[in-house]
C-alpha cells in the first residue's frame, strides 16, 4: 500500500505539471490581460501598461528566453546551471520554479497582495461551508439511497426521487433565495447581514442548499447500486446462511455498494470545499469561489494558476484517497491502480 | 422486508422455468419487452415523445413568434395574475404565461424552447456516457500502465479551467465553417461532453475494477472467452447502473449548460431570424427569469418545471432500461 | 397491477409537488400580486404618517407577527450608524492604487484632497483653503488650512500630498490611475524608468518632479502645459494624502484599519471579511467639524435580490434595487415612496468603427441614428434605467447642452440616408454584427431589442455577436478588430469637460484612434479649450467641440444612467449628485445626514 502511495505521488508531478503548462497556455492565449478594466472606463496609458509589466515579470518571454541566456554567454558566462536558469527566465518556469518554493505569486487585482495569503485566508470559509454540505449530502443521501433501495417503489423511495429531481433541476440561485427569503423574510430565523463567517452557526442554511445537488446524486447512485447488489447471488446466499437481515445489509449489500458511490465522493468533496461561487453569492459568504471565478474573468494570471494547481492537488489527493478505498471495501482489487 | 425476499426468489425461480421452457430469444428483444412492462417507463417515452412532437408543431402551439417583442409590454405576469394599479402587467390570455424583460411571450418561447432543450439535452448525454464509458472499460479492464495513463490525463483535463478553454475555442473558431456549422450545436456539443466524461469513466472503472475479480469473470476468462466478449458482454451491461444515472443527471446539468456557454458566446449562436429553428431554449429562459425572479416569477417557473420533468422522464426510462437489461429480473 | 396503480398515481402527486413548492415561492416572491393589495390600505391610510418612524414601522411589523431578532428592526440602527448596503467588497483600498467605483466608494469618506466638490459638484476647497495658478495656468500654488490633522492626530502636511503623488507614480509599484499627473513636470520620466536597472537616476528624477513645498502648508505643482482643471484633478481620489508611515509599512497596508489614517469626514475603523463589514466613525479632527451621525457602516450583500430582502428587513438603510425589480417597487405602496432615482454620471450608446464598412459611411451612421427609438429602448429594454439623451456630458456636469435636438427618431429620415448612403431600404448592405460582452444575460436581451428595432424600422438584419466581457474590451484597443457596432460610453472621472471631451474624442487618445474617429476642427477647439484661462471662453470652446462631435456620428448617443437607491424615511439631508454611482450623498461626505428622530 505504501508502494502504491508513492507511486501515485510521483505521478502527481508530471500531472501538476501538465495542468500548469496547459492552464498558461489557456490563459495567455484568452485575449486581454489583467489590467484591462471594464469597457466604459479609462484603460490604463500605454506607459503605465509597459511598467506594471515591467513589475509583475509579464515583459519577460511567456516560456523560453534564449535571447538572455546567449546574452550571458557572450558575456563570458559557462556555468550550465547559469546559464540553464537564465534560459528559462521566462514567465511559466519563473511561476514553477516560484511556486515550488510556496510562492503563487503576486495577485494583479488586490495589489500588494500574495495568491497563497489570499488563498489561506479566505478558503477556511469555503472549507467550512464545503465540509458541511458533504456531511450533509453523505448522512442524508446514502441512508435515502439504501432505503429507496431495499423498499423499492415504497413512498421513501419517491420522496428519495422527488428530492433527487428538485435537487438536480432547480438552479442553486433559486433555491438559495428561496431559503433566505423564507428563513430570512418570513420566519426570520436566519439573519441576511448579521452573521459572523467565523463561526458555524450562519454555515447551516447555506451548507443545505449546497449540497442539495450531491445529495441527490448520491442518492440516486447509492439507490441504484443497492438494486443492483441486492440481486447478486452472494447476498441471496448471505441471506440463506441465515445471517440477520441488518448484517446482510451492512456487510455484503453496503460494502458492496459503495464503490461507485465512493467514486463520486472524492472529486464532489473537492468541488464542495474549493468554492461554491453561486452559494457564497447569495449568502455573502466571504470565501475563494468569487475569486476563482472572477480570476479567469479578470485575466488574474497568477490567480488562475494559484487556484488550478490547488484544485489539481486536491483532485489528485481525492483519487488515490478513493483508489486506496477500493482495495478496502473490496480487498481483491488491491494491486490496482 | 419478508416480501422482498421471497419476490426476489420467486422472480428468479421463473427466470429458471422460463428459460427452460421456452426457446432462446435475443437479449434485446428480451430487454423491449421488459422495457414495455415497465408502467413508468413507458409513461416517460411517451412524455418524451410528446415533447418531440411538441417539437416539431411548435408553430401551431406558440401564439405569437418566440422573438417577437410587444412593446410596453414587459414583465407582464401569467394570465391569472392581476396586479392592482398596474394594467400594464396584469396577466391577459394572449401571453397565458406573461411577458419577459423585453415584452416576448414566454408561453411561445417556452414552447419552441423544447427543440433546443431536447437535443440539447439528449445529445451531449449520449457523448458524455460514450466517451466516459470507453475510456472507464478500457481504464479498468486493461490496468496497469493503461488505467494510470488514462486517469492521469482525466485528472489533467477534470483540474484545468474549462471556462477559459471555451472562451479560446469561442474566438478561434466562431468565425469558421466549424463554429458555424449547425448554427453551432457541433462547437456546444463538443464543449459539454469534453467536460463531462471524466466523472463517468472514473465511476464505469470503479464499477470494472470490482467487477473484474468477481467470480464470473473468472470463470469467464477460465473457460477462454474473448477479451472483447469479456469487455461488452459482461463488464458492460453489468456496469450498466451507474452510468444510467449519471445520464439521468447529465440532462439538467447540459441543459443549463448550454445557457450560459451561449451566453458566453460558445456554442449557439443567437437567433435573429424569425424563421430560426433553435430561437430559444430552456436555458435561456432560466437565466432570463433568475434577474425576474420577483418581477415576473414564471419566466422562471415555466422552465424549471419543464426541466424538472424531462430529467424525471430520463430518470424513469433511466431505471427501466437498467432493469430491463438486467437478465436477472425478467418479470 | 395494484402496484402499478399505485406508482402511477404517485407519479401524478410527484409532479404536483414539484409544482406546489415552486408555487408557494412565487406567492412569496411576487409582491406584485397579492402582498402588494394587502400592504395598500396600510399606505392610504396614512399619506402623512409615512414620514414618521412609528408609521414606517408599522408594515414591517405587520409582515412578521413573529418576533425579529435584533439584526431586524425598523428604525434607524440604536448607535446612529447609517447602515448601507454595498455589493463587491473591493479588491484593493490604496488610493494611489485604486480605480474602481467600489474602491473609491470606501476612500473618499476617510480621505480628502486638496480640493473637494460640493453638490453642485463644483471644485471647492478641500484641505486647501485657496490655491491661485501663473498667468498661462503652468504653475498651481495650494495654501492647506490651519492646523489640518490627520485622523490620528498627526500633522497633516503639504509633504505628505507630494508624497501620496509620488506613491502613484513610483515605478516600482505603478498605481493604475497614474496617466492623471502626467502633465506635471517630470512625471513621466519616472514611470519609464525601468527599475531596478535603472534606479540610481530615481533619486535625481524625484528631485526634478515639478512638485514643490516650500513650507507645511503650501504646495507648488509645475506643470508641463496649461491645465486649467488642474485643481479638479486636486480632488480625486488619486491625489488623496495617504499617509506615507502607513504606505511604506508593508504592501498590504492598506487592509489594516489601524493603517488607514485619513483626513476625511469620517475614519475607518473596521475592515472586516468575516462579517462583510465595512466600518466608519465620525472623525473628530476633521477641520469642517465631526460629522452629524456617529459613523457609516457598509454592509456588503453581493447578490441585489439579497439586499433587497434585508432592506426589507430593516437591516440596511440604503440599498440599490435591481432594475428589473424597479416597477414593482414602485407600485408597492410602501417601497415606491422610498424609491429614489436620479440622473447619473455616465452616457451611452452604440458605437461605430468608422474604419469598417458599412459605417465608414456617414450617411449609414445617419441612418441608424434617426431609426434609434431612444425611449422605447430605454422603456422595454433598459427598464428606465437610463435618461434618454441626445447630447454628450451629462445633465448636473459643466458643459451639458440643454440644446441638442439632432439626431432624434426620425423615420422618414433615416430611410431617406440610407438611400442617399446607397443602400436603399437597406439592399446591398454587407453583414453588420451587433457585439455585446456576454457576462451580463441582460446585454443580450438589449441586443435582440435593437435587431428588431431595426427590423421593424429600416428593414435592416443584424448579426447577433456575444463576446466574453475581457475579450471584447482586447478586441476594442485595435481598429482592426473594434466591433461594427457596439455598446459603449463614458463615465465621468471628474466634472470637467475635459475628461469628457479631450480624454475621449480628441484624435490623439486612445477611443477616437480605436473607432478611427477624428475630426481636425473638433481637435483644434479641444485643443485651444484645455489650455484656455477664462472659464467662459473654455467652456464655449468645449461646447463648439461638442456640437461637432456628436455631428459627426462616431457614436448613437441615447442615454444616461440613472442612480437608483431605496432610502429608508428617516436618513435625512442626503446630497444627491449624479457621481453617487455607488452609495447616495457620498461626494460631500455625508456631512448633513441626521437619522431621523
Amino acid at each position: 500500500m505504501l508502494q502504491f502511495i508513492i507511486r501515485r505521488l510521483l505521478w502527481a508531478i508530471p500531472v501538476l505539471f501538465f495542468v500548469a503548462l496547459v492552464s498558461f497556455f489557456l490563459m495567455h492565449q484568452a485575449p486581454g490581460g489583467p489590467f484591462d478594466k471594464d469597457n466604459n472606463k479609462k484603460q490604463v496609458d500605454g506607459a503605465t501598461l509597459a511598467s506594471l509589466n515591467r513589475r509583475f515579470g509579464l515583459d519577460k518571454p511567456q516560456y523560453i528566453n534564449p535571447a538572455a541566456a546567449s546574452r550571458l554567454w557572450a558575456s563570458g558566462e559557462r556555468n550550465p546551471l547559469t546559464l540553464g536558469r537564465a534560459y528559462l527566465d521566462s514567465q511559466f518556469f519563473n511561476y514553477v520554479f516560484n511556486a515550488m518554493r510556496g510562492d503563487l505569486g503576486p495577485s494583479y487585482r488586490q495589489r500588494g497582495k500574495n495568491v497563497q495569503d489570499i488563498i489561506f485566508k479566505q478558503w477556511p470559509y469555503s472549507m467550512r461551508l464545503g465540509l458541511l454540505a458533504m456531511i450533509f449530502a453523505v448522512i442524508t443521501g446514502i441512508p435515502l439511497g439504501v432505503i429507496a433501495a431495499l423498499r423499492q417503489n415504497s413512498i421513501v423511495d419517491y420522496i428519495s426521487l422527488f428530492f433527487a429531481t428538485i435537487g438536480v433541476s432547480v438552479p442553486t440561485f433559486v433555491i438559495g433565495l428561496l431559503v433566505i427569503i423564507f428563513f430570512g423574510t418570513t420566519l426570520k430565523w436566519i439573519s441576511i447581514t448579521n452573521n459572523d463567517w467565523n463561526t458555524w452557526r450562519p454555515y447551516l442554511a447555506p451548507s443545505l442548499v449546497l449540497g442539495l445537488s450531491t445529495m441527490s446524486f448520491i442518492t440516486r447512485i447509492t439507490r441504484s447500486t443497492v438494486l443492483e447488489v441486492k440481486r447478486q447471488d452472494y447476498i441471496r446466499t448471505a441471506r440463506a446462511k441465515g445471517l440477520s437481515e441488518r448484517m446482510v445489509i451492512v456487510r455484503h449489500i453496503l460494502r458492496n455498494a459503495m464503490i461507485p458511490v465512493v467514486t463520486v465522493l472524492g472529486p464532489a468533496l473537492v468541488d464542495l470545499i474549493t468554492g461554491a461561487v453561486i452559494t457564497e453569492s447569495i449568502f455573502s459568504i466571504p470565501g475563494v469561489g468569487k475569486f476563482f471565478v472572477d480570476a479567469i474573468f479578470q485575466r488574474d494570471y497568477s490567480m488562475i494558476m494559484g487556484s488550478t494547481l490547488i484544485y489539481a492537488t486536491l483532485v489528485v489527493m481525492a483519487n488515490i484517497l478513493v483508489d486506496l478505498s477500493y482495495g478496502l471495501l473490496d480487498p481483491r482489487i488491491r494491486s490496482q491502480g | 422486508m419478508a416480501t422482498t425476499l421471497t419476490n426476489t426468489n420467486s422472480v428468479s425461480d421463473s427466470v429458471e422455468q422460463a428459460f427452460a421452457q421456452r426457446a432462446p430469444r435475443s437479449l434485446w428483444s428480451d430487454a423491449r419487452r421488459r422495457l414495455l412492462r415497465n408502467k413508468a417507463a413507458v409513461a416517460a417515452l411517451l412524455y418524451i415523445s410528446f415533447l418531440i412532437v411538441v417539437a416539431i408543431i411548435a408553430p401551431l402551439l406558440a401564439l405569437h413568434n418566440p422573438l417577437d417583442i410587444f412593446q410596453n409590454n414587459s414583465y407582464r405576469q401569467a394570465a391569472w395574475i392581476t396586479v392592482p394599479n398596474r394594467p400594464e402587467a396584469s396577466g391577459s390570455w394572449a401571453f397565458p404565461l406573461g411577458t419577459d424583460a423585453i415584452g416576448r411571450d414566454v408561453w411561445s418561447r417556452l414552447v419552441y424552447g423544447t427543440r433546443t432543450s431536447l437535443v440539447v439535452g439528449f445529445v451531449p448525454m449520449v457523448f458524455t456516457l460514450f466517451l466516459g464509458t470507453v475510456i472507464g472499460l478500457v481504464s479498468g479492464f486493461f490496468g496497469g500502465a493503461v488505467d494510470a495513463f488514462l486517469m492521469r490525463f482525466a485528472e489533467i483535463v477534470y483540474s484545468f479551467p474549462a471556462f477559459l478553454f471555451f472562451i479560446i475555442v469561442m474566438t478561434a473558431l466562431k468565425d469558421t465553417p466549424i463554429g458555424k456549422f449547425w448554427n453551432g450545436f457541433v462547437i456546444l456539443f463538443g464543449a459539454l461532453s469534453l467536460v463531462g466524461w471524466v466523472g463517468v469513466a472514473r465511476l464505469v472503472r470503479g464499477q470494472v475494477l470490482s467487477l473484474k475479480e468477481k467470480e464470473f469473470i473468472e470463470a469467464a476468462r477460465a473457460i477462454g472467452v474473448r477479451q472483447h466478449n469479456i469487455l461488452f458482454k459482461h463488464l458492460l451491461p453489468n456496469s450498466l447502473g451507474p452510468i444510467i444515472i449519471s445520464g439521468a443527471f447529465i440532462v439538467p446539468g447540459a441543459i443549463i449548460a448550454e445557457a450560459v456557454l451561449s451566453y458566453l458566446g460558445i456554442g449557439l449562436r443567437p437567433a435573429t431570424d424569425r424563421n430560426a429553428l433553435f430561437p430559444v431554449s430552456w436555458g435561456n429562459m432560466i437565466l432570463d427569469g433568475k434577474a425576474a425572479i420577483t418581477a415576473q416569477p414564471w419566466l422562471m417557473i415555466a422552465p424549471a418545471i419543464s426541466i424538472a420533468s424531462i430529467t424525471l422522464a430520463f430518470t424513469f426510462i433511466g431505471d427501466g432500461l437498467r432493469d430491463a437489461l438486467d437478465p436477472r429480473e425478467a418479470n | 397491477m395494484k402496484r402499478m396503480n399505485l406508482r402511477s398515481s404517485f407519479i401524478v402527486a410527484l409532479l404536483l409537488a414539484l409544482v406546489l413548492p415552486i408555487l408557494a415561492a412565487c406567492g412569496g416572491t411576487a409582491p406584485a400580486t397579492a402582498p402588494t393589495a394587502a400592504e395598500a390600505p396600510t399606505a392610504a391610510a396614512a399619506p402623512t404618517a409615512a414620514e414618521a418612524p412609528t408609521a414606517a414601522a408599522a408594515p414591517t411589523a405587520a409582515e412578521a407577527p413573529t418576533a425579529a431578532p435584533e439584526a431586524g428592526g425598523s428604525g434607524p440602527d440604536k448607535d446612529g450608524y447609517l447602515r448601507m448596503a454595498e455589493s463587491v467588497w473591493p479588491d484593493q483600498l490604496d488610493p494611489q492604487k485604486s480605480s474602481f467605483s467600489n474602491e473609491i466608494a470606501v476612500l473618499i469618506l476617510n480621505y480628502e484632497g486638496l480640493t473637494r466638490f460640493d453638490k453642485d459638484l463644483k471644485t471647492v476647497p478641500g484641505a486647501a483653503e485657496k490655491w491661485e495658478s501663473n498667468k498661462d495656468g503652468t504653475e498651481w500654488t495650494f495654501m492647506l488650512r490651519d492646523g489640518l490633522k490627520y485622523s490620528d492626530g498627526s500633522p497633516l502636511t503639504s509633504k505628505d500630498f507630494a508624497e501620496a503623488i509620488y506613491h502613484s507614480l513610483d515605478p516600482h509599484n505603478p498605481g493604475d490611475y497614474q496617466q492623471t499627473f502626467f502633465m506635471i513636470k517630470g512625471a513621466e520620466d519616472i514611470i519609464n524608468t525601468v527599475v531596478p536597472t535603472d534606479e540610481g537616476k530615481l533619486t535625481d528624477l524625484k528631485g526634478k518632479l515639478g512638485i514643490a513645498t516650500p513650507d507645511d502648508k503650501t504646495i507648488k505643482f509645475t506643470l508641463t502645459q496649461p491645465t486649467p482643471y488642474f485643481p479638479t484633478i486636486a480632488g480625486i481620489w488619486v491625489a488623496y494624502p495617504t499617509k506615507k508611515a502607513s504606505f511604506e509599512s508593508s504592501e498590504t497596508w492598506w487592509e489594516d484599519a489601524t493603517k488607514q489614517i485619513g483626513n476625511g469626514p469620517f475614519q475607518i475603523t473596521k475592515i472586516d471579511k468575516a462579517t462583510n463589514l465595512m466600518e466608519f466613525k465620525a472623525n473628530e479632527n476633521y477641520w469642517g467639524g465631526k460629522p452629524k451621525i456617529a459613523g457609516v457602516r457598509y454592509q456588503y450583500i453581493e447578490d441585489l435580490a439579497v439586499a433587497l430582502q434585508a432592506y426589507k428587513n430593516g437591516e440596511v438603510d440604503v440599498m440599490t434595487p435591481d432594475a428589473n425589480d424597479v416597477p414593482t417597487i414602485q407600485a408597492d405602496a410602501v417601497l415606491g415612496k422610498e424609491f429614489k432615482s436620479y440622473a447619473g454620471a455616465c452616457t451611452l450608446g452604440w458605437e461605430f468603427n468608422l474604419l469598417r464598412p458599412p459605417f465608414d459611411n456617414a450617411k449609414v451612421r445617419e441612418a441608424f441614428a434617426y431609426a434609434f427609438d431612444r425611449e422605447a429602448f430605454i422603456r422595454d429594454a433598459l427598464k428606465n434605467t437610463n435618461v434618454k439623451t441626445l447630447t454628450w456630458i451629462p445633465p448636473g456636469y459643466p458643459g451639458y447642452d440643454a440644446n441638442e435636438t439632432r439626431f432624434d427618431l426620425d423615420l422618414a429620415k433615416a430611410k431617406q440616408a440610407l438611400t442617399d448612403a446607397g443602400y436603399p431600404d437597406g439592399k446591398g448592405l454587407p453583414e453588420i454584427k451587433l457585439t455585446y460582452s456576454s457576462n451580463n444575460p441582460a446585454n443580450q436581451q438589449r441586443a435582440e431589442y435593437l435587431v428588431q428595432m431595426y427590423k421593424n424600422n429600416l428593414g435592416i438584419d443584424l448579426t447577433l455577436d456575444p463576446v466574453e466581457s475581457t475579450t471584447l474590451t482586447a478586441m476594442r484597443k485595435d481598429p482592426k478588430t473594434f466591433p461594427q457596432l457596439v455598446r459603449g460610453g463614458w463615465c465621468a472621472d471628474y466634472p470637467d469637460q475635459q475628461d469628457w471631451l479631450s480624454i475621449f474624442w480628441h484624435s490623439r487618445t486612445e477611443f477616437a484612434k480605436n473607432i478611427s474617429y477624428k475630426d481636425p476642427e473638433a481637435d483644434k477647439l479641444m485643443d485651444a479649450a484645455d489650455v484656455e484661462l477664462d472659464p467662459v471662453k473654455r467652456a464655449d470652446l468645449y461646447q463648439q467641440a461638442q456640437v461637432k462631435i456628436i455631428g459627426g456620428l462616431p457614436m448613437i448617443i441615447y442615454g444616461n444612467s440613472k442612480n437608483q437607491f431605496l432610502i429608508k424615511p428617516w436618513v435625512k439631508g442626503l446630497d444627491f449628485t449624479p457621481q453617487d454611482s455607488d452609495e447616495p450623498g457620498l461626494i460631500t461626505g455625508l456631512m448633513n445626514v441626521t437619522l431621523g428622530q
